[in-house]
């Protein structure tokens, strides 16, 4: 069906309209195409997102410890249901949890260090190596490696680093001559922050790509003009390469703020969330007390607050941000 | 009319041993992997000789990795493929597969024979509800560990301890005297919670925990445990810790204790081959090590002949045939686990294996499961998923200061409500 003839319009010639793209569409090969390479991807999405999301927000409401195929089946051998009805009382367990509040200020703090430290260094990293030559290739390779490492290694070397028994703490302590050791991940103030320090170290390679590809796309002429013009390097990033960069600079805040919203496996090798819980993302927090725990509610429960957050981000985002690039 | 019912009952039973005898029951078992070779060789060996004097029934083990096997256990159970006998850490994870029925009650199957050779305690743990469900094989129990030439070296001497106040004298002596006193892996809250639960047992006893948890007396909202809450801290407030201790895991932690890092610590049997394979020098012989139990708390009702640990063995799925109930009493057996007791290879439940253990480490365990009037299962494990859960948190958060005693005892007791 195409838009025109499914909104109903009541005029013949928008009738014919539609019939007519419909036939030239088909007659295209769009048509095939269309039936060919929809319906795997529909399904592939259905099954692996669509599903487990309607999964999770089913499962939110109940007390269930994730025996048996779903809480609301009712089980021969117990005579009961698999799980008990709740009601909201997973949610309110969750608003009540000081480990809740902490995890969501963590993974805002995420969210704030990716804006305000990572991406502005990102960009001044790009400015610094987009232009073409050997050198800036070799550069641009060692600041993309951290983003290459698998998230659990990066988090198991970087464990190893801020190790103040046998790690690169002791070894700086060592050498400095210091009567104690470091140890950040041990410290409730540091813990988290250390954790920020590696997801900085970790994706602002990533962004700084995408802040290189979409500066090699601006036309030379654009700059060699100002230039002319008499604007200086500063004003030439202010007024030219800035402006035009935007569409690339809104689309890695999206990424950004989203991967904020799922960083998981950094968390874990380090600390694990803690000490005592003052380092758990929300997912972090989510496995831990959720599924750990054989609260498969519960963890639903988590899991539906998260996927409300990232939606009402992505469509305003998309909505008011992005809109107007596009316009 | 009664005299027909009998002839069709005896022809019914007839029929039925007769299927029995013809028809081959296999019975099906699931273990997790068997790391050690001499242990696996036991499972083995028990198989084959099982079937050998079995004609009518078939034993297959499948081995299965740790982490594979928990993950792909809660299906199994609900398919048509569920093995018959299959490996169980008892704890909260076994309560909730009896809860929910994947599991056959075997309670009218114990005879007093079964009863006799096997440890009660261990049978304990595999029950749910005041129904059995599978037979114990191996025992944890957790002391203190303490390292006799830093011992000396410190001039304390922790066979005198007996009670608490005498165990945080020697700690705060040996602090005084430059060494660390006691190593712990304080990112694994587990670590933490062992002093948690056994200052509760010594407090309270295990009855006193289990008064608790059934939500008697104030459940965990109560003095007893505010004052399991105050002890633990009179500990945390020496800072008998090594640095950095909230950043360490158990491997890492008892490396540092196998490298000679500590006077103390609190730890259970496994750490001897642990520590020897964590550290970075091979590790603390059994002539340097000894072992203490865990002291008693003035005026506490717990008894210092209590244990606290783990207890593993295998347990009966709800469909499998008596053969499989069977096999079970021989394979969790005196035969089996006497081997592995000479062996060295586990300690045994059995009564009368755990005296041929001749290891001298594992030996005084061995004796401390033995003289147990009581033994408690890890607590994190003992009260399920979640409450034990919380029972590790409230450990970690008491060592950082977060919380006091009171909020600890409130905080277990609103988790409890909430199951």
């Amino acid at each position: 069906m195409t838009a025109a003839s499914a909104t109903h319009h009541p005029s013949a010639s928008d009738e014919r309209y539609g019939a007519a793209a419909f036939r030239r569409f088909r007659q295209s090969g769009k048509l095939t195409l269309l039936l060919t390479f929809l319906p795997p991807a529909l399904l592939i999405f259905t099954i692996f997102v669509m599903l487990p999301m309607l999964n999770a927000s089913f499962f939110s409401p109940y007390k269930w410890s994730g025996y048996g195929p779903a809480p609301w089946i009712f089980n021969a051998d117990t005579g009961q249901t698999f799980g008990d009805w709740v009601g909201l009382r997973n949610f309110q367990q969750l608003a009540g949890h000081s480990a809740f509040a902490t995890a969501a200020s963590n993974t805002f703090k995420i969210i704030l260090v990716s804006l305000f430290i990572q991406l502005p260094l990102a960009l001044v990293l790009a400015l610094m190596i987009y232009e073409k030559s050997y050198a800036n290739t070799i550069f641009r390779l060692i600041f993309f490696v951290p983003y290459i490492l698998a998230e659990v290694a990066t988090g198991l070397i970087w464990s190893f680093v801020f190790d103040g028994n046998y790690g690169l703490s002791r070894t700086a302590t060592d050498v400095l001559g210091l009567e104690e050791a470091f140890f950040p991940l041990a410290d409730k103030d540091w813990a988290f922050n250390a954790i920020l320090a590696v997801i900085v170290w970790k994706y602002f390679g990533f962004h700084m790509m995408i802040y290189i590809a979409g500066l090699q796309n601006i036309s030379r002429d654009l700059i060699d003009a100002a230039r002319i013009d008499g604007a200086t390097p500063l004003e030439i990033v202010r007024y030219i390469k800035l402006p035009l960069l935007w569409p690339a600079i809104t689309i890695s805040i999206f990424y950004s703020v989203l991967g904020a919203l799922q960083v998981f496996d950094i968390v874990m090798p380090m600390t694990a969330g803690g000490p005592s819980n003052s380092s758990h993302t929300l997912v972090s927090y989510l496995y831990n007390f959720g599924f750990i725990r054989l609260r498969v509610g519960f963890g639903s429960a988590v899991g539906v607050v998260l996927f409300i957050i990232g939606i009402v981000f992505a469509f305003t985002y998309r909505g008011t941000v992005q809109r107007r690039i596009a316009a | 009319m009664n005299t027909m019912k009998q002839i069709a009952g005896a022809m019914m039973l007839a029929g039925l041993v007769a299927g029995t005898a013809d028809a081959e029951t296999t019975v099906k078992v699931l273990s997790i992997n068997r790391d050690s070779p001499e242990w696996k060789q036991i499972y083995t060996d028990a198989i084959t000789e099982y079937n050998a004097a079995n004609p009518g029934v078939t034993v297959e083990i499948e081995y299965m990795e740790d982490e594979a096997f928990k993950q792909k256990l809660p299906t199994l159970l609900q398919s048509d493929a569920a093995p018959d006998l299959f490996f169980s850490w008892s704890g909260g994870v076994f309560y909730e597969q009896a809860r929910q029925g994947f599991l056959r009650p075997i309670t009218g199957m114990i005879g007093d024979d079964w009863r006799a050779e096997a440890s009660a305690g261990g049978l304990a743990a595999l029950s749910y509800e005041g129904e059995n469900y599978g037979a114990p094989e191996a025992a944890q129990n957790v002391a203190i560990w303490y390292n006799k030439e830093l011992a000396a070296k410190a001039g304390v001497d922790p066979t005198a301890i007996k009670t608490w106040d005498d165990f945080l004298e020697q700690v705060k002596a040996v602090k005084d005297a430059g060494i660390t006193p006691i190593i712990v892996g304080g990112q694994d809250k587990w670590t933490l919670h062992f002093y948690y639960s056994m200052l509760a047992m010594r407090i309270m006893g295990g009855e006193g925990i289990l008064t608790s948890s059934l939500g008697e007396n104030g459940g965990f909202d109560n003095e007893d445990w505010v004052r399991v809450g105050q002890e633990y801290l009179r500990l945390i407030e020496l800072e008998p810790f090594q640095e950095g201790y909230l950043g360490v895991k158990y491997d890492q932690a008892t490396g540092l204790w196998g490298d000679g890092g500590a006077v103390f610590h609190l730890m259970g049997d496994w750490d001897l081959g642990a520590q020897r394979a964590a550290s970075s020098s091979g590790g603390l012989s059994n002539e340097q090590l000894g072992i203490i139990p865990f002291p008693a708390v003035e005026g506490g009702r717990g008894a210092v002949t209590e244990t606290f640990g783990g207890a593993s063995g295998f347990v009966v799925t709800k469909n499998a045939p008596d053969e499989a109930v069977d096999f079970l009493r021989y394979f969790m057996g005196p035969v089996p686990q006497e081997n592995a007791a000479r062996g060295g290879v586990y300690i045994p439940t059995i009564p009368t294996a755990a005296p041929l253990v001749e290891d001298s480490i594992l030996k005084q365990f061995a004796a401390l499961g033995g003289k147990s009037t009581f033994h408690q299962l890890f607590l994190d494990q003992a009260l399920g998923a979640d409450l034990g859960g919380a029972v590790n948190d409230v450990s970690a958060q008491l060592a950082t200061g977060d919380i006091t005693p009171e909020e600890a005892a409130a905080i277990l007791e609103e988790t409890r409500q909430f199951q």
